[in-house]
């Protein structure tokens, strides 16, 4: 893979942790963590399943293209499909912790569009005509005390979260909401205090039981993510289960709308090109798996069989 | 799915979810959790005293009619005759005035308030008086509750706050009349009305007074104290769900329990009480018990109504929060409070079982009658509950008691010996009564209607688990469903990710299968093992009678769980079917190893019940006991022949002799009895036994030779040779011909005929079945092919009237009889044309025969 062109006009840098925001932890983190988990279908099983990613018209030189344009991960991508898969990947872990990504589509020595390039974590401001890639204070020393860096519109590619799943406001408020209402964290911290006995009324299961209860309904969008391995308080089998379903289903609107937001920009570089993925369940197929589950038409083995990737 | 998107929380989840969430870490908030919980719980218990009150007040109430009852007529007559002389009042006014009387003077009014004050008085004294006088004598030694339901006593309450009422009343009146000086006209007819109320009531109140002195009769209280508390507990009682209410209500009516277990034991104790009373009493708490059984299953299975005991967890076998709370704060891990289920039944019937070992102790063998009849019914309804298991450890329990007690044969012997087997059928009876009360409760209620129900359910509806009437083990798998949908509810689920009714069918059919199974093994071992273990216990304790009411009992068993498998099968069957979605783990049935299970206890029971026949058969005949040697020989009997059918040597070896017996000793009673009826009469009587032990040699004879089996025919053989060649030989023979040319020589249908005639119809179905050679005609079905000749020869044609052509006791008199010496002279009524034709080419048959 080629280096970096050197047109890039974003800093590339690790900001500090010590912005005052909350980390993400707990239930947030494995929200975070698991979204982009499973995605697009891993290697293994890709070889044995009729998953396949094509550029439509086929097109060897702009198949080429395509996977250094879009190599933002972290590895080497020797092919489309392991770049689409991989920048799939990498955008849904972005959308995971903050909801949105920008990339700034780097361009060569010709001035062509060569490589996109994510932007840092932080504030990205937006004004008639120009992004500005804000740089947090901490981190302004490393960079000549240089407050923003100024970025044409046109060359910055903003994704965002489909909107049936929340802006990227709401979902980072989300990740906020389930760190903070983790009920173990809390627990620990009430029972770990030397006069844990003399708290008047702490009620363990109690607190726990609320904050499934506050968190399952602050998941309704997304459903159950995958590490809960087990079913919540005094939820069903069945509830489990669809709840995973219904995390499949989003995951799924989250590729379909990277996929649509991808053809979309080449469709603004006039490539002429798309991307086009096949064999993988569609959030529409899993939505009516789910509906056909409900309904008694089959059981959970066939319904995890029909969505599996 | 795409969801519309929606405002951050949706009224679904609760404002106390989100405080809590929110301010769990700060303890300021559990502080006012706890301050606002008690605040709740306060109003609760003010709503709950004040509808308690209600309750009992309207429950004293019920209690008026009784006293308006008894007091009514006097008050009408007495009203009667206050209008009677308000109509004669003018003319009396009159009279009086030419009389010279004075008008009605203030102080008389007076005077006539105090009159009545002091007499209600008087009355009231009376009462306390009659009461402590009865607590002081009768009530001295017996605990504070059994004391204090004297002073709970509906109709005394209701009496002593008329009387107060009337007395505080007229006091009020004095006091009005001395501050006011005005004299009220409606007062004293008032007054008047009551005071004549308290009079006439007393004297029901006094009469009643002295029953006071049983206390058993204060077990109706008792039982209404606990219904009622009952009652709250279930689901749709008030507060029914909040566990202190459900403490409370287990902690109340665990003290009306414990002082009816305290007042069985009082009344056991006191031997006044002995007799109706006890007896009043016991159905008082069996009548609870089965109540309370029936309705155990609609209080919530984790309710605190069932108590608790700890169970204690294991560091390796416990969930991932408990552990880490447990590590994280250096502690050990909670114990689980697992449920009481059976605590009622624990503190109930064990005085009663007292009370039957008291009764078998003092060999009062009627009561004890009684007493098992009623604990039958308890039985009933504990197999209707699907408690089979904890049913056996009562039977169990009894059966020890019974073994312990019952008298043996060096004891003397009791006034009415007859009431011993009658107890032990009673005691036999309990086992039994489980399986009817299962049986009775599966068949009842359809697989297909409970599938319907669940099908068409609310499960979110919080008493929906409770309102179909099924199992404990069902209602607490559709209780987890019921919390799973309200949980769903209150994250606002999404439609398609709610449980839906299809899952709440599968799952509680499959706790259904489990619990079906758990009862049916333990209903199959509990019946399977008892019956023949107490019968063994009883024959080797020589008491022939018990072990054959016991036996008897056992046979009847054994052929209605026969019955009752096919239906429990079709049942098992049912909860399979419709499509099966979900992956779980499903009961193994093995129906093949069950049935053998009952065929054995069947088997064994037809042994012990041979084994019993020359017990029997050396003891006089008594018409107070029931005939079982007559049971005894009739089963066996039917027992040989089936055994002859499955070509079981073994068993018929065992049966056979006994059988031959027993025949014998019936033939020996009819004949005492019927020494002096018509000898028409008397012969045929005499003649039924002996015809059908020929009947069943001579199906031993053609059994054999179908099965190819000598071991059939042998103890026949020898038993008849050893009968009919000894020294009295030759006496017996001609008993034996004349009775079989008796029997032979009847056109009347004989009570034991339709019997012989069935075992003729099912060996001629035999012998039809058997293969055959090439036809020579239409009408010619062909050979038998078979290795015997006298099967070939007897053989029916296999037309449709194919039915043995010869009588199985004649072709035993041709074969064998007639082959001893002597025999050829007597005439045992077997046409002539018969023997010929079984005997025709019988020395060709022989030769061919041979090997």
């Amino acid at each position: 893979m080629s280096a970096l062109p050197t047109n890039r006009r974003s800093i590339g840098f690790f900001p500090s942790r010590d912005d005052g925001a909350m980390p993400v932890t707990g239930d947030g983190w494995f929200l975070a963590r698991d979204i982009p988990l499973g995605i697009m279908s891993l290697g293994y099983s890709r070889r044995e399943s009729s998953f396949r990613i094509d550029l439509q018209p086929p097109d060897e030189q702009r198949t080429e293209w395509l996977t250094n344009f879009l190599h933002v991960g972290q590895f080497d991508r020797h092919s489309l499909e392991d770049a689409v898969v991989d920048f799939v990947e990498t955008t849904a872990n972005y959308f995971g912790y903050f909801g949105e990504v920008y990339f700034e589509i780097a361009a060569d020595a010709d001035g062509q569009p060569a490589r996109l390039a994510a932007l840092a974590r932080g504030r990205v401001v937006l004004t008639p005509t120009k992004y500005l890639q804000v740089i947090p204070k901490p981190d302004r020393q490393y960079h000549d005390g240089r407050r923003y860096i100024a970025i044409p519109r046109a060359d910055i590619w903003h994704l965002r979260l489909p909107d049936d799943l929340g802006s990227p406001h709401s979902h980072r408020r989300l990740l906020h909401r389930l760190t903070s209402s983790s009920p173990l964290a809390a627990s620990m911290a009430m029972l770990q205090s030397p006069n844990a006995k003399t708290t008047t009324g702490y009620d363990f299961v109690a607190h726990r039981d609320a904050s499934e209860r506050v968190q399952e309904r602050a998941m309704r969008r997304w459903g159950s993510f995958f590490s809960r391995q087990s079913p919540v308080g005094a939820s069903t089998e069945y509830f489990y289960i669809a709840r995973r379903l219904a995390f499949h289903a989003a995951q799924a609107r989250v590729r379909e709308h990277v996929i649509a937001e991808l053809n979309a920009l080449l469709t603004r570089l006039a490539t002429g090109h798309a991307v086009v993925v096949t064999g993988i369940p569609t959030a529409r197929e899993i939505d009516d798996t789910l509906r056909r589950m409900h309904a008694g038409e089959f059981g959970f083995k066939e319904a995890l069989d029909r969505t599996s990737i | 799915m795409r969801t519309p998107f929606r405002s951050r929380y949706s009224p679904a989840v609760s404002l106390a979810d989100r405080l809590i969430t929110r301010f769990g870490a700060h303890r300021g908030l559990w502080r006012l959790r706890v301050r606002i919980r008690n605040a709740r719980f306060g109003v609760s218990r003010s709503v709950f005293g004040i509808s308690y009150s209600v309750e009992q007040k309207s429950g004293t109430a019920t209690a008026l009619p009784y006293l308006l009852r008894n007091a009514v007529l006097p008050v009408l007559i007495a009203l009667a005759l206050v209008v009677a002389m308000d109509l004669l009042n003018a003319p009396m006014a009159e009279q009086a005035k030419d009389w010279g009387w004075p008008a009605i003077s203030a102080g008389t009014y007076d005077l006539l308030f105090q009159a009545v004050a002091a007499t209600t008085g008087v009355f009231l004294a009376l009462y306390f008086t009659a009461v402590a006088t009865v607590a002081a004598n009768v009530y001295v030694n017996v605990p504070h509750d059994i004391r204090a339901l004297l002073v709970r006593d509906r109709l005394g309450n209701l009496y002593v706050s008329g009387v107060a009422f009337t007395i505080a009343l007229s006091v009020l009146l004095l006091i009005a009349h001395a501050l006011t000086g005005r004299a009220y006209w409606l007062a004293p007819p008032a007054i008047g009305l009551l005071a004549a109320f308290s009079i006439f009531a007393f004297i029901r109140l006094g009469q009643r007074a002295f029953y006071l002195a049983d206390p058993t009769l204060l077990a109706n209280t008792l039982a209404y104290d606990f219904g009622s508390w009952l009652k709250r507990s279930k689901a749709g009682g008030h507060q029914w769900r909040d566990p202190s209410f459900q403490q409370h209500y287990h902690r109340q009516a665990r003290a009306s329990a414990t002082s009816l277990a305290s007042l069985v034991a009082i009344a056991d104790d006191q031997p006044h009480l002995r007799s109706g009373s006890l007896r009043q009493l016991t159905t008082v708490v069996v009548a609870l018990l089965s109540g309370y059984l029936g309705l155990r299953d609609k209080i919530p299975t984790s309710s605190r109504w069932f108590g608790g005991r700890y169970e204690h967890k294991q560091w390796y076998l416990t969930s991932g929060t408990e552990l880490d709370t447990a590590t994280a704060t250096a502690t050990a891990l909670q114990p689980a409070t697992v449920p009481d289920v059976t605590w009622v039944e624990d503190m109930l019937l064990p005085p009663l079982v007292g009370l039957l070992e008291a009764d078998l102790k003092h060999q009062n063998y009627e009561a004890a009658y009684d007493l098992l009849g009623k604990l039958a019914a308890v039985h009933s309804r504990l197999g209707e509950r699907w408690a089979a298991p904890y049913g056996a450890g009562q039977v169990a329990c009894i059966t020890s008691l019974a073994t312990k007690h019952l008298p043996r044969e060096d004891l003397p012997e009791p006034l009415r010996p007859a009431l011993i087997p009658g107890v032990w059928d009673s005691v036999a009876m309990l086992p039994l009564s489980l399986d009817l009360g299962f049986h009775t409760y599966v068949t009842r209620c359809p697989i297909s209607q409970l599938s319907q129900k669940l099908l068409s359910g609310d499960w979110s509806e919080p008493r929906a688990p409770y309102a179909i009437g099924a199992p404990r083990e069902v209602v607490a798998t559709l209780e987890k469903i019921q919390a799973g949908r309200e949980f769903e509810r209150a994250v606002d689920a999404p439609p398609a990710t709610q449980t839906p009714n299809w899952y709440a069918r599968e799952v509680a059919l499959n706790s259904y299968e489990h619990a079906f199974q758990t009862q049916i093994i333990a209903l199959v071992d509990l019946l399977t093992a008892w019956y023949p273990t107490v019968a063994q216990t009883l024959i080797g304790a020589k008491q022939p009678d018990a072990a054959g009411a016991v036996l008897s009992r056992g046979l009847e068993a054994a052929w209605k769980l026969e019955a009752h498998l096919d239906d429990w099968e079709a049942i098992a069957a049912a909860l399979r079917d419709g499509p099966l979605l979900i992956e779980l783990r499903r009961p193994q049935w093995d129906w093949s190893a069950i049935r053998e299970k009952v065929s054995k206890m069947q088997t064994e029971l037809l042994r012990q019940l041979a084994d019993l026949i020359p017990l029997h058969a050396a003891r006089e005949r008594s018409a107070d006991m029931p005939d079982y040697l007559g049971e005894a020989v009739h089963r066996v009997g039917e027992a040989s022949f089936s055994a002859l059918v499955a070509n079981d040597a073994e068993l018929f070896c065992h049966l056979f002799p006994t059988y031959f017996v027993g025949v014998l000793a019936v033939v020996d009673r009819i004949r005492e009895q019927a020494a002096d009826w018509d000898a028409q009469q008397a012969a045929t009587a005499m003649a039924e036994p002996v015809a059908d032990l020929m009947d069943i040699s001579g199906f031993a004879l053609i059994l054999s030779e179908l099965h190819g089996n000598p071991q059939l025919w042998e103890p026949c053989e020898t038993r008849w040779s050893q009968y009919l060649q000894g020294g009295d030989g030759a006496r017996r023979l001609a008993i034996v011909a004349a009775l079989h040319n008796h029997q032979r020589h009847l056109f009347a249908l004989t009570p034991r005929g339709t019997g012989r005639a069935r075992w003729q119809m099912r060996v001629g179905e035999l012998l039809t079945a058997l293969p055959r050679g090439p036809s020579s005609s239409p009408f010619d079905p062909g050979q038998v092919e078979h290795p015997s000749a006298l099967i070939r020869r007897i053989a029916p044609r296999g037309d449709l009237l194919g039915g043995l052509t010869h009588d199985a006791s004649d072709l035993f008199v041709v074969r064998f009889v007639r082959t001893l010496v002597g025999a050829d002279q007597l005439d045992f009524g077997v046409a002539d044309w018969v023997i010929e034709a079984l005997t025709e080419g019988e020395d060709e048959d022989d030769e061919e025969d041979k090997p």
